[in-house]
């Protein structure tokens, strides 16, 4: 089929590009490494689970190439994980971010429009300010945050088994001022610790560990494709919910399965990185311009271009003298890219 | 194939249907006609699941509509919509593509008879040379023809039409029209709410008038449309007298008549019927 040749060639495409950015990525730090060397040491990384042993998985490393002691830990150990995080969360943004778009048949709608990474700031920023109060690590506080946001407004914005899509947004809308400002509250409070927690907000990657990255991709993957088995469904939503009905989605469900997974997925994205702002509103823009609005093709596309635009951006936000958080770049990137966006294309529909 | 059995039905707490009783069987097409805000395009939603009924029950092919589910329904009557929001531009033919939804697996492909089914639809309804256009792009009409195509494409016994031709071309309108009889002819049932009472009058087999929320007349054309029934639902005087060449009845208002709902003329008597309607 037509559709399906295209999806395979665009995603093929974006995977390759995926893995040549990371490893070329790998390659940039105050310690040079070249291109091979990095591919050495990552393959030398790899592991693979090959039975049990004691009360866990005995894992075996089937490549052993020669490479440098120093560089194999720091491609190894530093590198590789936040490059792997970096696309974790680009891939869990991106995707949350096509969804809510086609949710709310709304061009603005991004990952965290339903106050889902509002919820975690306040999660997070309570634990840096006020450790003893709060019994649960940064992430944890930030994941369940996140998702308390979330899910309030579903419940404030449902009636009798509906969701009406307007509410909704008001109401994430509302909730998101509202916990912007218990942000802002706490922040007053933070005396020594407000730099870590501006920081955080700030969105960053530079706190990165493997069990991080495992986390979220536990995560990102179901949700994704739970999401990706409802292309079809988005597809029909788009028309309307009315017209999605006679066409046999069945809206309410849909539309609870579709915020559920993508609340899940931010939530986990913004509670490992903080708030990157721009990779959930301008990746599935960019995409539905060159592959079309039809989820099917435009959801895997999506998910892959924004694991390849955070790890490129964060390598241009470690890559200078200073690093920044992350969110600044894609931020510096996105918007301007935003506004070309808003007066060259017809984003008429709001 | 349709039964609709004294049903009522609320907006917003506003009582829009009346005990309303209507049964269509296979092979028919019935037009639903009355001013606007009868209740016409409710009456339709009730058969396809969107509004429940707060009384009274409906069932497709015999079996209730209340309760089953949306991709059962979906098999089984096809809508086309008076108006859809197009948020992002499908090409025409992905959204008569759309209309196989209710038949195909979640994990599976576009198999050989969903193509088929596309192909045909855009065929039988002259939008082919429109498939590969962004719908966005199209004219009202264009659009409206597309939306027809995609509910060929769900292949389903039941159609319901809520206004096919108000933003029509004449050619359009007799030709759109006459599909929908020749699909009655292949033996499915077909239900369409229709403004001009003339059009009406030519192609459906039977006419159901509704005032009011509650359904006034049922017959074939030429028992439903008479000045008296027309007066005390659309509150006008008419004439009805014969078409010299169709031969069916042909309506023209006057003025203001005495009617339960009085007021001026409404739309049927202007050139153009106006493409808004009820809810």
């Amino acid at each position: 089929m037509h559709r399906r040749a295209r999806t395979v060639a665009w995603s093929s495409g974006l995977t390759a590009a995926l893995v040549l950015a990371m490893l070329a990525a790998a390659t940039v730090g105050p310690v040079r490494i070249g291109l091979l060397e990095v591919a050495r040491a990552t393959l030398n990384a790899f592991a693979v689970p090959a039975g049990f042993e004691g009360n866990g998985l005995r894992w075996v490393h089937p490549f052993a190439f020669e490479v440098e002691r120093t560089h194999q830990v720091i491609v190894g150990d530093l590198r590789l994980p936040r490059i792997a995080l970096g696309a974790v969360v680009g891939f869990a943004l991106a995707t949350a971010g096509t969804v809510m778009q086609g949710f709310f048949r709304n061009p603005m709608a991004d990952p965290s429009i339903i106050g889902v990474s509002t919820g975690a700031a306040v999660g997070a920023v309570a634990t840096i300010v006020f450790p003893l109060a709060v019994p649960f690590s940064l992430q944890w506080a930030a994941f369940a945050g996140a998702l308390l946001a979330g899910f309030g407004v579903y419940l404030i914005a449902s009636e009798g088994g509906r969701t009406p899509v307007a509410t909704l947004l008001l109401a994430g809308v509302a909730v998101q001022t509202f916990l912007g400002a218990v942000v802002s509250f706490l922040l007053l409070y933070a005396g020594d610790s407000l730099q870590r927690a501006v920081y955080w907000l700030m969105g960053h990657l530079h706190t990165s560990s493997w069990p991080k990255v495992w986390t979220v991709l536990a995560v990102a993957v179901p949700a994704y494709v739970l999401v990706a088995v409802h292309a079809r469904d988005l597809n029909a939503l788009l028309l309307g919910e009315a017209d999605a009905h006679t066409l046999g989605v069945e809206v309410e469900r849909t539309k609870r399965v579709l915020l559920a997974a993508s609340s899940l997925v931010t939530a986990a994205a913004v509670a490992a990185a903080g708030v990157i702002g721009f990779v959930g509103l301008v990746v599935p823009h960019v995409m539905r311009l060159l592959v079309g609005p039809d989820h099917r093709v435009l959801l895997p596309t999506s998910a892959l271009a924004g694991a390849g635009f955070l790890v490129v951006t964060d390598t241009a936000a470690r890559a200078g003298p200073a690093e920044l958080p992350v969110g600044i770049v894609t931020a510096a990137l996105g918007a301007p890219f935003f506004l070309y966006l808003l007066r060259d294309r017809e984003v008429h529909e709001l | 194939m349709i039964r609709i059995d004294g049903v009522a039905a609320e907006l917003g707490g506003h009582e829009v249907l009346r005990d309303v009783s209507l049964s269509v069987p296979p092979g028919e097409f019935l037009g639903l006609v009355g001013p606007n805000g009868a209740g016409k395009t409710t009456l339709l939603r009730t058969v396809n699941g969107l509004v429940d009924p707060t009384r009274g029950r409906v069932a497709v092919a015999g079996e209730p509509v209340a309760g089953r589910s949306a991709r059962d329904l979906a098999r089984r009557v096809a809508t086309v919509p008076q108006e859809t929001t197009l948020g992002f531009d499908f090409s025409a033919r992905d959204v008569v593509a759309m209309g196989r939804t209710p038949h195909q697996s979640r994990f599976a492909g576009v198999d050989e008879a969903d193509h088929d089914a596309v192909e045909r639809a855009l065929e039988r309804t002259d939008t082919a040379d429109l498939a590969d256009r962004p719908v966005g792009e199209l004219s009202g009409g264009e659009r409206q023809r597309v939306l027809l195509a995609r509910a060929l494409a769900q292949e389903t016994p039941v159609l319901l039409l809520d206004e096919p031709t108000a933003s029509l071309d004449i050619n359009h309108q007799v030709a759109t029209l006459s599909l929908v009889r020749e699909l009655a002819g292949e033996g499915r049932t077909a239900v369409a709410a229709i403004h001009d009472l003339d059009l009406a009058a030519r192609f459906c087999d039977r006419l159901a008038l509704v005032a009011d929320g509650e359904l006034v007349a049922g017959g074939t054309p030429r028992e439903v449309l008479t000045a008296d029934r027309l007066e005390r639902a659309y509150g006008v005087r008419t004439v009805v007298s014969e078409h010299p060449v169709t031969g069916t009845p042909t309506v023209t208002a006057l003025g203001p008549g005495e009617g339960p709902l009085g007021g001026p003329p409404d739309a049927e008597s202007e050139p153009l019927p106006s493409a808004t309607d009820d809810d």
